[in-house]
């Protein structure tokens, strides 16, 4: 071998050497690039390749009443899981499920004889019921499973339910509380993640990652279910009696803006929404609606006017002929002919429309406007609740003559009867205009401690505590001898305002004899504890006015839950003035003691029934006191020996 | 004659030998998780027995005198494009390409000896002519004699199809040829020749796509689509390579330990002991691993490099140069589909792998190593070494 050329071999073997040197080179660089500069996100990407979960399902949060009553709960509604691999006779096993579930005996020959190690009929083999599930366990068929698994309960079925709303089939919070709050309510997943190969077989060399599942928070809410009851039962009788398109009612904690119930007929039960219509469970009323609120709204104008000093409800007085000029049009008061000469208060008492017109006029549409705005009108209170409305107001710029009167005495403006009822409370209240609420605490499930509670939201101070304290007095008024007097309540001092708003048609026109007929009160006047208001939208059978159909409904209302809230009566309130055909109650006098032949000397307007023999009168009933309707009866014992 | 003790076989090859050894051990043992039944050492038995096999036919081929070769290496070239005739004929398919001989009790791959018999043959046309001058017109028969000899086997193994083989026997008579005597001018236009196909072919890919999809099988095809485009055929092809780049990703720096690479380990690296088995050493021991790994492959080739240069014959040289071409190409071929260098291609990483045949050829191959070390230390100042 020549010198030269081995030289020449020798600097190409080097050649080649450098050249593989390269390449390894480009291979380390590559690598690192890879290994370095990908390597987070190829890892995130991998991470979720390689983890199987086993989902813990969290327990879903109650919601339960202010007296922990509670509202919504979990019970065990197993759900099926089918193994098809296990199934032998896939036909029979889909024949006797498809007869349980009520379903087709396809779906679930379909869904048995997927190519899976698991599967479910979806949605009618989850959560079901116990009569199911017995069903499913003395069947007994192979590869037929049930898994532990839970479901909403409402315990109070159909009450309180667009408030509630309800939780959907993997227990999320579709509407009501259950939407709104589903993030604190429905807790946190806790899974079992195990690493798996490719043909999910488990890999234990990897350590399994156990991640607890967290609960739901349990929700205490401001409702009160006796309340909330009443309310129900009452709306219910509405509904019966009257035949309504709808009807609401709200009560709410003047002190505070909590609610202390809420109703819309027509409702549903939320374990059964799908039964209903969407609309039906779409709308909660008291916070969707929106209307002309008729005679209600007075009250606003009233305490704009009061705080104004522009009247003194009983030194100045207004005539009301029937109607009144504004920009040309006239406005007829309700009652034809008017009602000509009254004070202030009798004006309120009387609902008289010429006589708001009047007040409205006096404040002037930048002063009215402010207050109605103050109060809460045209934008949403907050209400912690999905799907509420804002009402409409006239752009003050666009407010003549007419639409000032119109708004006076609550015509021409669209409000929901939530801020009606907030604005009303403020008004009560002693000027506080409050945020309304429903969720009240946040308990831990498990320590049962408080996590959270919710403070009184104070939005604005809208009068002061002095024409607060007027218009109490007015509309206590109103109930006794006013327009409210079938909302009067015997030892709760119950103020109120009726409404009667008119419906726009789909013309753009009032419709004739289509009415919602409302009533607002609240009581006692001294102290207000609670308002209510009703609302029936076109009532039937019957007079299409406020004082006739909702003021009973409020009086009882109000009545039968300041009772049961323990609220002690009063007897410092204004008598009511009867009107024909109401009589007033007679006080059953003391009977004990006298005879037989003294008992025909009192003259009494009140059928007695006797018991016993003899000729003393030893007992009766209703006690001496009772305030019982004239022509009642009372019950008498007799016996042969005085006391 | 001046006959010393140093015709002891090479230490450091050896020792490296040994260091590819124990890292083959661990990463099949790891990356045969997957595929094994009841025992787990099942992939890692076998794995010692081919390495005892493979080191027991190395020392044999050592021991022989490579000089004989010169004999052989006609008859050994044509034995082998006869079994790869055999092959193409009669030889067993798996997996969409016909790449073994069934021997009743065992399976080999010709295709793999065909490597070793082309590096034997190749080195023994050149070192024939070693005395030629380094012009073009001198070296245009040689240099088509060389391409004619690797392009018969190339072919057969190409259509087979296994593109990974095939691209190794380039490789083989690419280093041989430009070390060779061959004008460098010559060797730059073979470059330039083989550049301009490969873009061609790049072109084609783009641009005349029903064209290329007639030459490539369909499995090649997609192949070459999952390199290119992994995210996009990350169903298929791309998966694998997205797989194991993920896995690769993820073993950063230290890497996750032996048995702890859950990529590797899930089963979603296909072939995670055989030749996708650097995505095991990347996933489990990491940038650190890796990086040592390619360390003692330079080191391997660098070592038959300094053999290479110190060998007595031509013939000699051009065997280190063929092998140093053989174990490069792999590793690269290996490596780099791995890590989304090159497309994804049948092929073992040497040494390290589970398998026969390619561990084999590569025993064999490091023993004809050995051989020309042993030889070149017998006669130090022998005339006919080349220094």
């Amino acid at each position: 071998m020549k010198r030269v050329s081995a030289v020449t071999m020798k600097k190409r073997i080097v050649t080649v050497f450098l050249f593989g040197l390269i390449i390894f080179l480009v291979i380390v660089i590559r690598l690192g690039y890879v290994q370095f500069a990908l390597g987070d996100e190829l890892m995130g990407k991998a991470n979720d390749l390689w983890t199987r979960d086993i989902v813990f399902e969290p327990e879903r949060g109650l919601i339960l009443d202010a007296n922990n009553e509670v509202l919504a709960e979990n019970v065990t509604a197993p759900s099926i899981i089918v193994t098809p691999r296990q199934i032998t006779n896939p036909q029979e096993t889909a024949e006797v499920l498809a007869e349980i579930l009520d379903v087709s005996v396809d779906k679930v020959f379909e869904n048995i004889t997927k190519n899976t190690s698991s599967v479910m009929i979806r949605p009618e083999g989850i959560k079901i019921s116990e009569e199911q599930e017995l069903a499913v366990r003395t069947a007994n068929l192979e590869g037929v499973y049930l898994a532990k698994d839970s479901k909403r309960h409402y315990p109070f079925d159909e009450d309180l339910s667009h408030v509630l709303g309800f939780a959907g089939i993997d227990n999320q919070g579709l509407m009501g509380l259950e939407l709104f709050y589903d993030e604190k309510l429905k807790g946190e997943q806790g899974s079992l993640s195990f690493y798996s190969d490719a043909k999910g077989r488990r890999l234990d060399d990897l350590a399994d990652i156990y991640s607890s599942p967290a609960d739901g928070l349990n929700l205490k809410t401001t409702i009160n279910t006796k309340v909330q009851s009443i309310m129900e039962r009452e709306l219910d009788l509405a509904v019966s009696r009257y035949d309504p398109d709808g009807a609401l009612a709200i009560a709410v904690n003047p002190k505070t803006g909590g609610v202390l119930g809420m109703s819309t007929r027509p409702n549903f039960h939320p374990e059964n929404y799908q039964d209903v219509e969407a609309d039906v469970f779409d709308r909660n009323l008291p916070i969707w609606s929106t209307y002309e609120p008729g005679s209600t709204f007075k009250i606003i104008t009233l305490a704009a006017a009061l705080e104004e000093n522009a009247i003194d409800l009983m030194e100045d007085e207004y005539h009301d002929d029937g109607d009144i000029e504004v920009g040309g049009s006239h406005l007829h008061c309700w009652k034809s002919g008017g009602h000509g000469h009254q004070n202030y208060l009798e004006v309120v008492q009387n609902s008289c429309n010429p006589g708001f017109v009047n007040l409205g006029q006096m404040l002037g549409t930048e002063k009215l406007f402010t207050y109605i705005e103050n109060f809460g009108f045209g934008r949403k209170t907050g209400i912690d609740l999905q799907g509420e409305g804002n009402g409409i107001l006239f752009k003050q710029e666009n407010v003549g003559p007419v639409e000032l009167a119109t708004t006076s005495f609550g015509q021409g403006v669209s409000v929901t009867p939530i801020q009606q009822v907030m604005a009303v409370a403020a008004a009560v209240n002693g000027g506080y205009l409050y945020e309304p609420y429903i969720a009240d605490e946040w308990i831990d499930p498990v320590t049962e401690e408080v996590v959270d509670k919710k403070k009184p939201n104070l939005k604005q101070r809208v009068i002061s505590s002095s024409t607060s304290e007027e218009i109490r007095f007015a509309l206590e008024s109103v109930v006794a001898e006013g327009t409210g007097r079938p909302a009067y309540v015997d030892g709760y001092r119950v103020g109120g305002k009726t409404g009667t708003a008119q419906k726009v048609g789909k013309d753009g026109r009032y419709m004739e004899n289509n009415y919602i007929v409302s009533f607002i009160g609240f009581a006692p006047a001294d102290d207000p504890e609670i308002v209510v208001y009703v609302a029936v939208d076109n009532p039937k059978n019957t007079v299409q006015f406020g004082g006739v159909v909702a003021a009973p409904i409020v009086g009882t209302i109000i009545g039968d839950s300041l009772r049961t809230m323990g609220v002690e009566p009063r007897d410092d309130g204004p008598d009511k003035e009867y009107q024909w055909p109401e009589e007033p109650k007679v006080e059953v006098p003391e009977l004990i003691g006298l005879t037989k032949d003294e008992l025909t000397e009192y003259m009494l307007n009140l059928s007695v029934e006797t018991e016993g023999k003899g000729e003393y009168i030893i007992d009766q009933a209703p006690a001496a006191g009772t305030k019982v309707e004239q022509g009642a009866e009372v019950r008498i014992y007799l016996s042969e020996n005085d006391r | 004659m001046n006959r010393t003790n140093t015709n002891k076989p090479d230490k450091l090859l050896l020792f490296l030998l040994f260091c590819l050894f124990i890292f083959s051990l661990l990463a099949v043992y790891s990356g045969s998780g997957q595929y094994v039944q009841d025992n787990p050492f099942y992939f890692v038995t076998n794995q010692f027995i081919w390495y005892l096999i493979g080191f027991s036919l190395m020392i044999g081929v050592a021991k022989f005198d490579y000089e004989l070769l010169r004999i052989w290496a006609l008859p050994l070239y044509i034995s082998g494009v006869i079994l790869l005739l055999l092959v193409h004929f009669f030889g067993t398919e798996k997996n969409g390409s016909q790449r073994w001989i069934n021997l009743g009790f065992f399976e080999i791959q010709p295709s793999e000896f065909m490597k070793v018999f082309l590096i034997i043959y190749i080195s023994f046309i050149l070192s024939k002519k070693t005395h030629l001058k380094s012009t073009i017109k001198d070296s245009v028969p040689l240099a088509a004699k060389t391409l004619v000899y690797a392009m018969i086997p190339f072919l057969f193994i190409f259509v087979q199809p296994d593109l990974g083989s095939a691209l190794v026997i380039l490789g083989i008579a690419a280093s041989l040829l430009v070390v060779s005597k061959i004008s460098f001018k010559m060797i730059f236009l073979l470059a330039s020749c083989m550049a301009g196909v490969f873009s061609f072919l790049i072109y084609l890919f783009y641009f005349k796509h029903e064209l290329i999809s007639q030459i490539l099988k369909p499995h090649q095809l997609s192949r070459i689509y999952g390199w290119l485009e992994p995210g996009q055929y990350a169903t298929n092809y791309g998966y694998q390579l997205q797989q194991a780049m993920m896995g690769i990703g993820s073993g950063q720096l230290t890497g996750k330990g032996l048995e702890n690479g859950v990529q590797v380990q899930s089963g979603k690296v296909p072939e995670a002991h055989t030749d996708f088995i650097f995505a095991v050493i990347g996933e489990e021991f990491g940038f650190i691993g890796s990086s040592l790994l390619i360390l003692i492959y330079f080191l391997l080739i660098y070592r038959i490099m300094q053999i290479a240069l110190r060998a007595n014959t031509y013939f000699g040289a051009y065997i280190c140069i063929g092998t140093i071409g053989l174990i490069s190409i792999q590793v690269f071929q290996n490596i780099g589909m791995t890590i989304g260098l090159m497309p994804i291609t049948g092929i073992a990483l040497p040494f390290i792998s589970y398998g026969g045949s390619a561990l084999l050829t590569n025993f064999i191959a490091l023993g004809l190593v050995f051989s020309v070390q042993d030889g070149s230390k017998e006669y130090i100042f022998s005339e006919n070494q080349i220094s």
